[in-house]
C-alpha cells in the first residue's frame, strides 16, 4: 500500500501539487438485527483511496474505489486540476500548521475479536433480548441489534509520513415500543438510536448487561403509556448521563469546532456563537463545568493514534472552570486561533470523503456528588435521561431536547415517572445553571455513532464522557397540555 | 459513470456465479462534484465516484447480505462465499416471499450528461458569479454548487433487469451580512435550468431586507412558509406518518383512518416518482414498479405505501414502495408531490393582516410521532408581516408543531411547485403555504 501511496504523492507532485496525501482505508462492517423474531444480518467490505492535494494554497480532492496503478495516476491528476480551479477563487493561502512526520502502525487495543465470534452466539443473544421484550403484548416492536466496525487506514503525506491505523469498535442496544391507552412510548437500552459504542472488541458487549435489561426496559414501556405528561414549567432539572452526550455534543461539541466558528458550514450546518473574541474570556459555563476534548482516551469512538491531516492525538480543555479555552482545530485552521499545532480533529467519513473538522471525544468533568445525595438536594425537579429528540440553532443557543423517561423529584425524593420529558434553554445560560456534577462512579464514556456535518454530507463518531448534572430552573415539557 | 450495459452485465455475472436458492444482486453507482465556498472563497473542491453492491442469497430459507465496493468479479467469489457462510450460520429460518419477474417500467426523463461531467472549471465560473454579488453587497456568500449522477441496478435469479440513472446539480447560497442572512437553492435534475445569478440576488435581498431584525413574542401566529419551509415540515411525513409498516402497526397518526378526513379540503397529496424535474425512481428495491399514490385528496387519507409484506397485512395490493425484500422500516413515499393551488407569494403576503415569513426551517425534529409534532428553527430570512406588507425582519424563533395539525390549518396554496432535496431517490416537489396557528414556542438571540 505505501508503494501506490508513494506513487500518488509522486504524480500529484509532477502536476504541481505542494502538498499532497493519500488516504487508502479498508472497512469492514458487520451488524446484526432481530426484530420481532426476524434475523438479518449483513456484511459489507469497502476498499477505496482518496487523494488530496494543495495547489498554491487551494484544496483539491478526488477518490475511486479502483485500487490500481492507473486509478491512482487518473485520480492524483484530477485532484490537482480541481484545486488548480480552487485557486482560481481565493482569498488567502491555505497554510497548513506544523506537524512532526510519522512512520507508526497504531491499531485499537482489543481483547476478542468481533468478526471470530461465531454469528449464532451473538444472534443467539439479540433473540434472547427479543423473547423477553416481546413476552408482553403492549410491545408491538421489539429492535434489538450488534454492530462491529473494523478500518485499515493507509495515511502517506507528501512530508514523509507514512501512517497504518486499525481502528475496530463494537456496539449493541436494544429498543422495545409500547402501544396502548392511544399512545405509543420507546424504550432503549443501554442508549437509543443504536445503543451504545465503545472503540474494542466483544469484550464490551459481554460487559453491557444487556440480558438483566431487557425486563425492566420493555415494563418501563409499558409503564410510560399511563404515565403522566412532564408538566409544562420551569424545574431544576438533574439530566443522566445518556442524556448528557447528546447535550455536552449539540452545545459545546459543535458550537466550538473552528471550521464552524469561522463560517465554512454557514450553509449547510450552521456557524457558531462561541466566536474568536469570547477565546479565552467568555463565561460558557458556571465555575464547576470543565469540558475537556480528549483523542487518546481508552475506548473512545474518535480515540485513534493521528488524525486523517496525520497529527498525533492529544487531550486539552475547551471549557476550564466555565471559561471557552479551547477548539476543535485542524492543520488548516489552527493558526487562526494563534496555535503553531492541530488538536488533530480532521476526520473523513471515508476514502471517497474530504477531512473535515470532527468533535474529538469531549467530556464533563466528574464532580463530587453522590447521585442520592444530589436527588435528596433537589426539592422541586424532574430527573431525565437517554435522548429521545433533539434541536438547535444553526449557532448552537436554543436548543430543545427530548427524553424517553423521566421522574418526578418532590422533596428530595424520586416520586412519579413522566412521560414527554423535555428542556428547552440558551447554550451559555442552561450552562451556567449547573450547580452539581456525580462524582467518577456515575461517569461513563457514551458513543455517538451518527453525527452529520460537511457538503457533501459525512458521519462521523466520537464518545462523550457524563454524569448526571444538575441545571437549576430550566423550561420542561414544551408543548404538553 | 458506469454505463447500464456494463453495470447489469456485472450484476447478471453475480447471479450466475452464485448456487443459492434466490440471488439478488443491486448496485448503487454515485458521482459527486461539489465546489464549497464561504467567506467569499472556495474552501473545499471534490469529486467522487463510488459503486457499492450487495448480494443477497437464500439458501435454505435463510438469507445472508453481503456487500462491497470494487466492481471487480474478481473479488466476487469471497463475497458470494460470505453470503453463503451467513446464511449456514443461521438456526432461524423466516417466511421468504418469491422474487420479482421481468417488467417494465415507465420513465421520464430524468438524466443529462452535460451536467454529470460539468468541469471543477464550470463549477469555479458559477460560484464566481454569485461571490461577485455577495461582495458588491458588502456580504459574505457561502454555499455549494455540485453536480453528479446516480445509477441503480437490480438484478436476480427470477430474470428480473432494472436500471435507472438520473442526473443532478445544485446551487445553494447563503449570504451573510452584518446582523441577517438570506438563502436561495435550487436542485434540477439539468444544469440548464440553474440561474444562480437569480439565487443569489433571493439571498442577497433576503439579507437586505432583515437587517436590525426585531424581536416578537413567541406564540401562535398565521404563518407563510416558503416552499423549502414546507419540504422540511412534509419530509417528515414521508418516513414516519406515511411508513405503511407504522400504519399497519398502529405507530402512525394515520393508523385506522384510511377514507377519513384528515386535513384541510386545500391539501392534497401525492407520492409521484414520476412528476417533472423530480428524478425520482420508478421501480422499488425489490424491483417492484412503483405506482404514483394519491395519499391525501381533498384533505381525505386515500392510499398507503406498501410492500408485500405491508400488503398482506392491511389486505390491500403491493404498490412498489418497498426499501428490499429483507427490510424491517416499512415502505416509504420517497417522492412526495404536494398539489399546487391558485395563490402566489405576493397574494398570500397582500391577504395578510398579521403574520410570519418563513424562509427555511433548521434542525428540524420529531417529538411525537402519534401527533406529528415537530421542532425546529427558522432560519436565513423571516419576516414580519403587517397590513399586507413586509414589515421587519425578526429573529429567528423555534416552532414546536403538529404538522398534522398545520395541514388542517391551511389558508393558501401556492400556485408553483419548486423541487427540493433533490439527490438518489429523486426530491420533493411543493408550493408555498399560508397556515393558521402556527406555534412558536421560544426565540433565540439572533
Amino acid at each position: 500500500m505505501f508503494k501506490l501511496g508513494k506513487l500518488a504523492i509522486e504524480v500529484a507532485k509532477h502536476y504541481g501539487a505542494d502538498y499532497a496525501d493519500i488516504r487508502i482505508i479498508d472497512t469492514k462492517n458487520e451488524e446484526i438485527v432481530v426484530k420481532n423474531g426476524k434475523l438479518n444480518v449483513d456484511y459489507s467490505n469497502t476498499l477505496g483511496f482518496g487523494i488530496r492535494v494543495l495547489y498554491k494554497g487551494s484544496w483539491g480532492f478526488s477518490s475511486s474505489d479502483n485500487l490500481t496503478t492507473s486509478e491512482i495516476k487518473k485520480v492524483a491528476k484530477e485532484a490537482c486540476f480541481i484545486a488548480k480551479a480552487s485557486s482560481s477563487l481565493q482569498r488567502e493561502k491555505v497554510r497548513l500548521a506544523k506537524e512532526d512526520t510519522y512512520k507508526d502502525h497504531w491499531f485499537t487495543p482489543v481483547l476478542k475479536n468481533p468478526f471470530r465470534i461465531p454469528l449464532e452466539r451473538k444472534a443467539d443473544l439479540l433473540f434472547k433480548i427479543d423473547e423477553i421484550l416481546r413476552k408482553k403484548s403492549e410491545i408491538k416492536v421489539a429492535y434489538s441489534e450488534m454492530s462491529f466496525q473494523n478500518i485499515r487506514k493507509w495515511f502517506i503525506s507528501s512530508e514523509g509520513s507514512e501512517i497504518v491505523q486499525d481502528l475496530l469498535r463494537s456496539g449493541a442496544g436494544y429498543s422495545a415500543t409500547a402501544l396502548g391507552n392511544n399512545d405509543m412510548q420507546v424504550r432503549s437500552y443501554p442508549a437509543s438510536f443504536g445503543g451504545q459504542y465503545y472503540s474494542g472488541g466483544y469484550e464490551i458487549i459481554e460487559q453491557m448487561e444487556l440480558l438483566q435489561n431487557a425486563e425492566r426496559i420493555r415494563d418501563e414501556a409499558i409503564a410510560l403509556l399511563k404515565a403522566p405528561q412532564c408538566p409544562n414549567s420551569v424545574k431544576d432539572i438533574i439530566i443522566g448521563g445518556a442524556q448528557m452526550v447528546l447535550q455536552i455534543h449539540e452545545s459545546v461539541g459543535h458550537a466550538t469546532e473552528l471550521d464552524r466558528v469561522l463560517g465554512y458550514e454557514e450553509n449547510y450546518a450552521g456557524s457558531s456563537f462561541a466566536t474568536l473574541e469570547k477565546y479565552k474570556k467568555f463565561r460558557y459555563g458556571s465555575k464547576i463545568v470543565n469540558l475537556f476534548a480528549d483523542a487518546t482516551i481508552p475506548m473512545g469512538l474518535a480515540t485513534q493514534g493521528y488524525d486523517d491531516d496525520g497529527v498525533r492525538s492529544q487531550r486539552w480543555d475547551i471549557v476550564k472552570e466555565g471559561i471557552l479555552v479551547g477548539y476543535m482545530t485542524n492543520r488548516e485552521l489552527a493558526h487562526k486561533i494563534g496555535d503553531r499545532r492541530s488538536k488533530g480533529c480532521n476526520r473523513s467519513q471515508g476514502f471517497y470523503s474530504i477531512p473535515i473538522i470532527r468533535i474529538s471525544n469531549l467530556s464533563l468533568a466528574p464532580g463530587e456528588w453522590e447521585l442520592e445525595d444530589l436527588i435528596r438536594d433537589t426539592k422541586d425537579g424532574i430527573y431525565m435521561d437517554v435522548n429521545k429528540s433533539w434541536s438547535i440553532d444553526q449557532r448552537r443557543l436554543n436548543f430543545q431536547f427530548g427524553c424517553e423517561i423521566g421522574y418526578e423529584i418532590k422533596n428530595g425524593r424520586l416520586g412519579r415517572m413522566l412521560k414527554n420529558c423535555s428542556y428547552q434553554d440558551i447554550t451559555p445560560v442552561f450552562w451556567n445553571k449547573c450547580d452539581a456534577i456525580c462524582n467518577e462512579n456515575y461517569w461513563d464514556l457514551w458513543g455517538v455513532i451518527n453525527c452529520g456535518k460537511g457538503q457533501p454530507g459525512q458521519r462521523a463518531e466520537m464518545s462523550h464522557g457524563a454524569a448526571p448534572t444538575r441545571f437549576r430552573k430550566v423550561r420542561v415539557g414544551i408543548g404538553n397540555k | 459513470m458506469l454505463k447500464k450495459e456494463k453495470l447489469l452485465d456485472f450484476a447478471s455475472t453475480i447471479v450466475k456465479m452464485s448456487d443459492a436458492d434466490m440471488t439478488t444482486v443491486s448496485i448503487v453507482g454515485n458521482k459527486e462534484s461539489l465546489t464549497r465556498f464561504s467567506n467569499n472563497e472556495i474552501t473545499q473542491n471534490v469529486d467522487s465516484t463510488k459503486y457499492s453492491f450487495t448480494i443477497r442469497t437464500v439458501y435454505d430459507g435463510k438469507v445472508g447480505i453481503v456487500s462491497g465496493t470494487s466492481l471487480d468479479t474478481k473479488n466476487i467469489k469471497k463475497f458470494l462465499e460470505k453470503a453463503k457462510e451467513i446464511s449456514k450460520n443461521q438456526t432461524h429460518k423466516k417466511e421468504i416471499l418469491p422474487l420479482p419477474s421481468k417488467t417494465d417500467y415507465t420513465f421520464t426523463k430524468s438524466f443529462d450528461k452535460k451536467t454529470e461531467t460539468l468541469s471543477p472549471d464550470q463549477r469555479a465560473k458559477y460560484v464566481k458569479d454569485a461571490v461577485k454579488i455577495c461582495a458588491k453587497e458588502k456580504m459574505n456568500g457561502a454555499g455549494i454548487f455540485s453536480n453528479g449522477a446516480n445509477s441503480f441496478v437490480i438484478v436476480n435469479s427470477n430474470g428480473l433487469e432494472a436500471h435507472f440513472e438520473n442526473s443532478n446539480v445544485t446551487f445553494s447560497i447563503t449570504a451573510q451580512a452584518k446582523n441577517s442572512s438570506g438563502w436561495a437553492e435550487q436542485n434540477e435534475l439539468s444544469v440548464k435550468n440553474i440561474d444562480v445569478i437569480k439565487n443569489t440576488k433571493i439571498a442577497v435581498e433576503k439579507a437586505k431586507k432583515s437587517k436590525n431584525p426585531k424581536d416578537v413574542k413567541p406564540g401562535k401566529y398565521t404563518v407563510i412558509l416558503e416552499p423549502a419551509a414546507v419540504a422540511d415540515l412534509i419530509s417528515f411525513l414521508s418516513y414516519t406518518t406515511f411508513n405503511g409498516l407504522m400504519i399497519a402497526e398502529g405507530r402512525s397518526f394515520l393508523s385506522g383512518k384510511i377514507g377519513q378526513k384528515v386535513v384541510s379540503e386545500m391539501v392534497t397529496l401525492y407520492d409521484d416518482p414520476y412528476f417533472e424535474g423530480v428524478g425520482g425512481i420508478p421501480f422499488d428495491f425489490e424491483g417492484f414498479p412503483r405506482k404514483r399514490l394519491t395519499l391525501f385528496e381533498d384533505g381525505v387519507f386515500k392510499e398507503v405505501p406498501t410492500d408485500r409484506k405491508v400488503a398482506k397485512m392491511l389486505k390491500l395490493d403491493n404498490n412498489g414502495h418497498s426499501l428490499g425484500a429483507d427490510d424491517e422500516y416499512g415502505p416509504l413515499p420517497l417522492n412526495l408531490y404536494l398539489k399546487e393551488g391558485s395563490s402566489n407569494l405576493e397574494e398570500m403576503i397582500k391577504t395578510t393582516k398579521s403574520g410570519i415569513l418563513v424562509t427555511q426551517f433548521h434542525y428540524v425534529n420529531m417529538l411525537n410521532p402519534m401527533t406529528t409534532t415537530i421542532t425546529g428553527m427558522t432560519r436565513n430570512g423571516i419576516f414580519l408581516v403587517k397590513d399586507g406588507k413586509i414589515k421587519d425582519g425578526l429573529k429567528n424563533m423555534r416552532f414546536t408543531q403538529s404538522i398534522m395539525e398545520s395541514l388542517s390549518n391551511v389558508l393558501m396554496v401556492g400556485d408553483r411547485c419548486i423541487v427540493q432535496s433533490g439527490g438518489f431517490g429523486g426530491g420533493f416537489a411543493v408550493p408555498a403555504l399560508k397556515i393558521k396557528d402556527f406555534t412558536f414556542t421560544s426565540k433565540t438571540e439572533f
